[in-house]
Formats: structure tokens, C-alpha cells, sequence
């Protein structure tokens, strides 16, 4: 049982950097404030090791719990804040060279999600993130954000087609602004 | 261009990828540069101001010399002792005998003379 302990708190620290980008969509703006919530919300799970019973993945319980606890955190607060996106340039620099064109385009892809995402409510980004990065099952996100799986479903649909019109409205606007 | 949703989940999760990794590079630097810091304080800490490297000499002189100190202390006072004693035997002992006798005496009374 100790053992199982050791070896899940180890697992929970891993936790901390996605935590703190899912913190963030809860409406923690500073990255600051995201970091210490993060850190309170990896000290509450070690804290309630042993009501993990393995019945869902750990990291399904990690977010559902990272869920309530940002709930009560940022009512209590009030706050309402905007997403800040971050961006990468050094990261982007490190990928390998492409040609001239994709590397614009890719570029101007990477901004278009990006500001897609930030202009998503809090609900659906963290949907997106558990979908999209944590690669949960539908069921698992349901039980993460306390929502009916239907719903879940729903959103994920909404989440993609919305991402596909933007693209494609910003590739017309594009098109428009070569042929004058 | 139509994209597939495919191609939508990609850039999705290129995206949250990014994020955690960027987040994950800027705890990285701050992990780092915290533990410099750190290590700067505590080597910073370790190193005494002059009052107390004064106070640390006298009493690292203090233990290091006292039992030289007390060896020499001990053994003047014994010769001391010795000498004194030796003196005291030879020269005046009859005298000193007798004076302690006589003092005895008068204090408890001649001996076998208490039932006259």
C-alpha cells in the first residue's frame, strides 16, 4: 500500500506543467498564480491518496479534482479572467526548415489556433485540453469536468468545427487580399 | 483548402503540446536559476564576518591550547607541591611536631590525665 502511495505521488508530481496550462484556462492569467495553484492542487492530491481507488485512470482523477478545487478557488475570487496565449517563437525556431511558403503558412496556422483557443470559453478549453493533450475517452472527460457525456461529445464537435471554419475563413480572407 | 478534422485534431493537440512544453522550459529556467540562487546564499551564509572569525580563532585557540596550558599549570604546581613539602619534612618538621603536640594538648588536656 505504501509502496502503490510512493509510486502514485511520484506520478502526481509529473503532473505539475499540464496542470499549470490547465489551471490557466480556469482564468489564473498570471503564470504565477497558475504555478501556485497547480502546486496546491498536486499537494491536495497527495494529501488524498488514498481515497484513489483505481477505478478511473489517475489522471482523470487528478482533473477532476484540479476541477473542483479551481471551482471553489476562482468563485471565491470572482474571477473572470482573459487567457493570455503564450507563444514559442524559440520553439518554433528549433523545429527543422521547411520551405519559405509552408513555414508562413504553418506559422500562420500555429496563430490562427492560437487565437482560437484563447477565444474559447473556459468550459470548452479544458475539454479541448483533456481531449486533445491528455487523450482522455469521452467518459473520462465527463467524470473530469462533471458534465453528461452527450454534452461532452457535443462540445468536442463544436470545438473542431468551429477551429475548421476559422482556418478556412482566414485562408478566404487570404485569397481575397492576393487577387486585388 | 478544406481540412479534414483530422488534420483539426493535429493542430489541437500540436497546440497543447507547445503550451506544456513552453511551460515546462520556463519552470526549467526558473528551477535552475532558483537553484543558483540558493546555492549562492548558502555559500554566502557559510562564510563568517570578521567578529566572528575573531571569536572562531580565540576559541579554536582556546581548545587547541588549554590542555597544554593545564599540563604546564599542573606539573609547576606540583614541583611546587613537592619542593614545599620537601622543605617543610626536613627542615622543621621536629619543630612543627612538637608546636601540633603541644597545641593538641592544651586543647584536649594532657592524656590520661582526665580522673585525677
Amino acid at each position: 500500500m505504501r509502496e502503490r502511495n510512493v509510486q502514485l505521488m511520484s506520478e502526481i508530481a509529473r503532473y505539475r506543467s499540464r496542470l499549470i496550462v490547465y489551471v490557466r484556462s480556469w482564468g489564473a492569467p498570471l503564470a504565477r498564480e497558475a504555478e501556485d495553484v497547480a502546486h496546491e492542487i498536486i499537494e491536495r492530491a497527495i494529501g488524498r491518496i488514498d481515497r484513489f481507488d483505481g477505478e478511473h485512470a489517475l489522471s482523470t482523477w487528478i482533473y477532476s479534482l484540479a476541477g473542483r478545487y479551481c471551482a471553489d478557488r476562482f468563485r471565491q475570487s470572482g474571477r473572470r479572467g482573459r487567457i493570455i496565449q503564450l507563444h514559442a517563437p524559440e520553439l518554433a525556431s528549433k523545429r527543422p526548415s521547411r520551405a519559405p511558403e509552408e513555414q508562413v503558412e504553418r506559422a500562420e496556422a500555429r496563430a490562427a489556433v492560437n487565437e482560437y483557443v484563447a477565444s474559447l470559453d473556459r468550459t470548452d478549453r479544458r475539454i479541448a485540453f483533456l481531449r486533445f493533450f491528455e487523450e482522455l475517452t469521452l467518459a473520462e472527460i465527463a467524470h473530469a469536468v462533471q458534465m453528461p457525456l452527450g454534452t461532452v461529445k457535443y462540445r468536442i464537435h463544436v470545438i473542431k468545427a468551429g477551429l475548421r471554419e476559422q482556418l478556412e475563413a482566414g485562408e478566404a480572407d487570404q485569397a481575397q487580399g492576393g487577387r486585388r | 483548402m478544406k481540412r479534414s478534422y483530422r488534420d483539426i485534431e493535429t493542430m489541437l493537440r500540436e497546440h497543447f503540446a507547445e503550451e506544456v512544453r513552453l511551460v515546462e522550459s520556463a519552470l526549467g529556467g526558473a528551477a535552475a536559476e532558483t537553484e543558483v540562487a540558493g546555492r549562492r546564499d548558502r555559500a554566502k551564509s557559510k562564510r563568517l564576518q570578521p567578529a566572528g572569525r575573531l571569536a572562531y580563532a580565540a576559541a579554536l585557540a582556546l581548545v587547541v591550547l588549554s590542555p597544554a596550558l593545564m599540563w604546564m599549570s599542573g606539573r609547576r604546581s606540583g614541583a611546587l607541591e613537592r619542593n614545599v613539602g620537601r622543605a617543610w619534612i626536613d627542615a622543621d618538621m621536629p619543630a612543627r611536631v612538637e608546636n601540633a603536640l603541644r597545641a593538641a594538648s592544651v586543647h584536649l588536656g594532657p592524656v590520661g590525665n582526665n580522673n585525677p
